[in-house]
């Protein structure tokens, strides 16, 4: 089979350790909102909200990926594992793509395919595969690989496709990549050495991308950009800078599963070992049988650079962002990191032994690490969704206009949030969604609030809830065991350590609510009586 | 030079296939550096009065083979009082001292600098009053950058108070997965504390009370008209440990869980024992007795009480 196939079916082989996640998959945080985008009316509506960008009141570019998130979840009739097959079969051709540009620029055939070897299976891509469904934040890459794989090609395509390509690719990503097509000559320039410069169609490019993000800013975008893309996003201080570094390189070791603090640990059961050692084969194998005989046409340090300038050029902008490193900007380098780690192979275990048995261990790991974070992190986090989603069904009497809380859960587990909550706006979405009953109020806590109380309401504001709210609001405690157990009462301190009574939803009036009680003996009723939680910061 | 790739990959998959070592406090002797305020005590504990700055510490050679690469620093304190403690559950710690006592996880580092990890040293007004010993647990921490490990008491600009003794002991360093080790120094008796978990998880006690519920009556001295239970009983702890147990007494037969007339008293649990008994005071010929009991752990968004049981050996109809 020649090597665009043979790379093409080994790619697709590979990805296959991700279908461990298939049972279990679900949407994930944005993706209950889009999934609220209704009819095709509805969807249409959404859509131009999102190309202003009035989906979140933050500036961001990739309403592209949104439109795809949109169109995928309509063609697969709303199923979740429809929109993970697309991202999984998006990645793997991401994969594909970067080793066949790699090999296009005269990168041999055993380090190019490795590259995109590393790329499909590092851990630093994870978080995008199984996270955001609807809204793939890495289409942008599809068109940026593309667009190398083409300036690589022998014959050069027409610049309009380029241009064309260039702009889908901008519009499909963050902004922080813009910096990203800077790459551009340099690829030429770094790894098509002796080639002829393509003037012509890296001017287009140019040109293209200035008259789009132009047009854009001046006449489509309704949200200032300096408050609500920069502003708001970035500190632009060293502290910033030395943080998210710090962070990165944290991330690095503690997505390889190896050190103590690990977001998981490598515990692999015999069908993990399976899998490995069938894709540690297999990938030996490969890099083993495209050995050449002639020697590497482009050099080492070119490659290197050019991996190390692609890396650098991917993360720099995000260095500055404020509040921790999403994982998800990771995906960008990652294509870079990758060919770095080639380069350095091709300088130290190029040998016809050492190669494979390194690519053999790489993508044994690969897969060994990838399944303990399925395993531990995400499916774990699936199942308290679908734990959730199961108690609100059996809430009795939910109706438009309720508040529902869901205090307790975590957090996060490992590198997997939880899938809805800790959003308030996500949170509604999916409570409306699961019970078909809108709008509802979702939070996590009812929060003591000036004498009153008051529920978490988007990332900024709290909304009070009056006394006559109170009995259409429905709470949920986590009990840390996997279960959700519903509260009878809200427990309101009126002195230091004095408690009465309020009843919430479905639970009648107390005999006596005058009645005076301590926390002491509250606590023997823990499971129906829930105790409101002071304001953050007063904890 | 192609080695390089293979040997960490051999050692990575070794790693993965180690075993896990015996239990072992890092802390092996009792060399202590001891300053000025601080006095050594019978049974190797520490006593401390007055301003105290500065810490009782060891300074250890990190031992090759750490498993985990992490270790959890493990300390016990207890407070005396000559002006008496009040039994609540409002931290008194700014009460009994000024600035801070820690157990203190730390370490020199190879290129010069210290690193440390700490778990305050603070008591409840109840766990004050107790005279227990109580059990101070340090976050994991990872030790691979250490050259010598530092475990210690610090006194951080502390002055205890008048009449205020605060007495330490049991210091000892072990990996993460020793840290329930029965052979580890202690002092008795400690109190039962939560795992920080189970209090980050807001889970409440799992353990079960046996079926040996004990009552006994007595008379109150000077007091014709009251009469004192004795109420005893055994809980076998859970995964998930109970801190205290709560007993809920009313005399005019409604639940004493949500009766405004009932009254609670707390006992606080003690490490390794399963037996606990409080006195209960009321009023003779009172009735119906009903009396609750529940184990209860305080987390951290409160007091979390397993299911109450109603013992039918303690109920009464009349007394």
């Amino acid at each position: 089979m020649a090597f665009p196939g043979a790379t093409a079916l080994i790619y697709l082989l590979l990805s296959g350790v991700y279908l461990l996640y298939w049972p279990h998959v679900e949407y994930f945080v944005d993706d209950w909102i889009l999934l609220q985008a209704g009819d095709l009316a509805g969807a249409a509506k959404f859509a131009v909200k999102a190309v202003q960008n009035h989906i979140y009141e933050v500036f961001r570019m990739q309403w592209l990926s949104i439109l795809w998130g949109l169109l995928v979840t309509r063609l697969g009739g709303y199923s979740a594992r429809f929109n993970f097959a697309a991202l999984l079969l998006l990645h793997a051709a991401n994969a594909w793509l970067l080793c066949q540009a790699l090999w296009r620029f005269g990168v041999e055939r055993r380090f190019a395919f490795l590259a995109g070897v590393l790329f499909l299976l590092g851990p630093t891509v994870h978080f995008v595969l199984f996270s955001y469904l609807t809204n793939p934040f890495f289409v942008f890459s599809t068109f940026w690989v593309l667009l190398l794989l083409w300036l690589g090609s022998g014959p050069r395509p027409r610049p309009v496709w380029l241009a064309m390509c260039a702009v889908a690719g901008v519009f499909s990503g963050e902004q922080p990549f813009l910096l990203l097509w800077l790459i551009l000559p340099l690829a030429v320039w770094g790894l098509g050495r002796g080639r002829p410069w393509p003037r012509r169609q890296i001017a287009a490019v140019w040109a293209a991308l200035a008259i789009a993000l132009g047009s854009y800013l001046l006449w489509v975008n309704r949200l200032p950009v300096r408050q609500r893309g920069v502003d708001e996003r970035y500190r632009w201080t060293a502290l910033t800078f030395r943080n998210n570094v710090s962070l990165i390189g944290e991330e690095f070791w503690r997505l390889s599963g190896l050190p103590p603090d690990a977001f998981y640990r490598l515990a692999p059961t015999l069908t993990d070992l399976a899998l490995a050692a069938a894709a540690a084969v297999l990938v030996a194998g490969a890099v083993a049988c495209w050995r050449e005989s002639t020697p590497p046409r482009a050099a080492d340090l070119r490659l290197g650079w050019w991996a190390a300038a692609g890396a650098a050029l991917a993360y720099a902008p995000t260095l500055f962002l404020a509040g921790g490193y999403p994982f998800r900007y990771h995906y960008a380098a990652a294509p870079f990191v990758a060919a770095g780690v080639v380069a350095l192979c091709r300088r130290l275990a190029a040998g016809r032994v050492a190669l494979p048995a390194v690519a053999g261990l790489v993508a044994a790991f690969g897969v060994l690490n990838a399944a303990a974070e399925i395993r531990q992190c995400w499916i774990p986090q699936s199942g308290e969704l679908r734990r959730l989603r199961a108690e609100l069904q059996r809430l009795p009497e939910v109706v438009a206009g309720d508040i529902l809380v869901v205090s307790g859960t975590r957090d996060e587990i490992g590198t997997a949030p939880h899938f809805v909550l800790h959003a308030p706006a996500v949170a509604s979405s999916f409570a409306e969604r699961t019970l078909g009953v809108r709008p509802l109020w979702v939070s996590v806590e009812l929060r003591k609030d000036h004498g009153g109380l008051a529920i978490d309401w988007d990332w900024r504001r709290y909304r009070t809830v009056t006394a006559a709210e109170l009995s259409r609001t429905h709470v949920l405690v986590y009990t840390g065991d996997g279960r959700f157990q519903p509260a009878g009462w809200v427990a309101a301190e009126f002195e230091p350590g004095r408690f009465r009574l309020l009843p919430l939803a479905g639970t009648a009036p107390p005999a006596n609510p005058e009645a005076v009680y301590t926390g002491e003996q509250l606590a023997l009723v823990s499971d129906l009586v829930y105790f409101p939680k002071a304001p953050p910061g007063h904890e | 030079m192609r080695s390089a790739f293979l040997i960490p990959a051999v050692v990575v998959m070794a790693g993965l296939v180690a075993g896990a070592e015996p239990c072992r406090n890092l802390v092996q002797n009792s060399n202590w550096s001891l300053p000025p305020f601080a006095k050594l005590e019978e049974g190797s504990a520490v006593v401390v009065e007055g301003r105290a700055d500065g810490a009782i510490a060891q300074l250890l050679e990190r031992p090759a083979g750490l498993a985990g690469g992490q270790v959890v620093a493990i300390g016990y304190a207890r407070v005396e009082s000559a002006h008496g403690i009040e039994a609540t559950d409002d931290d008194v710690t700014p009460r009994l001292w000024e600035g801070a006592v820690s157990v203190v996880n730390g370490y020199m580092r190879w290129l010069g600098g210290f690193e440390n990890i700490y778990v305050q040293v603070r008591f409840t007004g109840r766990e004050a009053a107790s005279g227990a010993w109580k059990r101070f647990v340090s976050p994991p921490m990872p030790v691979w950058r250490a050259r010598r490990l530092y475990p210690h008491f610090a006194f951080w600009g502390t002055r205890l108070a008048p009449g205020v003794r605060i007495h330490l002991a049991g210091l000892a360093l072990v990996e993460p997965a020793d840290v329930e080790c029965p052979s580890l120094p202690a002092p008795s008796p400690v109190l039962a504390s939560v795992s920080p978990r189970q209090w980050n998880e807001d889970r409440k006690p799992d353990g079960a009370f046996d079926e040996n519920f004990r009552i006994a009556e007595r008379a109150v001295a000077g007091d014709p008209t009251a009469l004192e239970l004795v109420l005893a009983a055994r809980y076998r702890q859970g995964e998930n440990g109970a801190d205290r147990f709560l007993v809920a007494v009313t005399q005019d037969g409604s639940d004493p869980r949500l009766s405004p007339t009932s009254q609670v008293t707390t006992i606080l649990a003690r490490r390794d024992v399963a037996e606990w008994k409080t006195a209960v005071r009321l009023k003779k010929g009172a009735g119906p007795v009903r009396i609750a009991a529940a184990a209860a752990a305080l987390t951290a968004s409160g007091l979390r009480a397993q299911a109450a049981v109603f013992p039918p050996a303690w109920q009464r109809q009349r007394l």
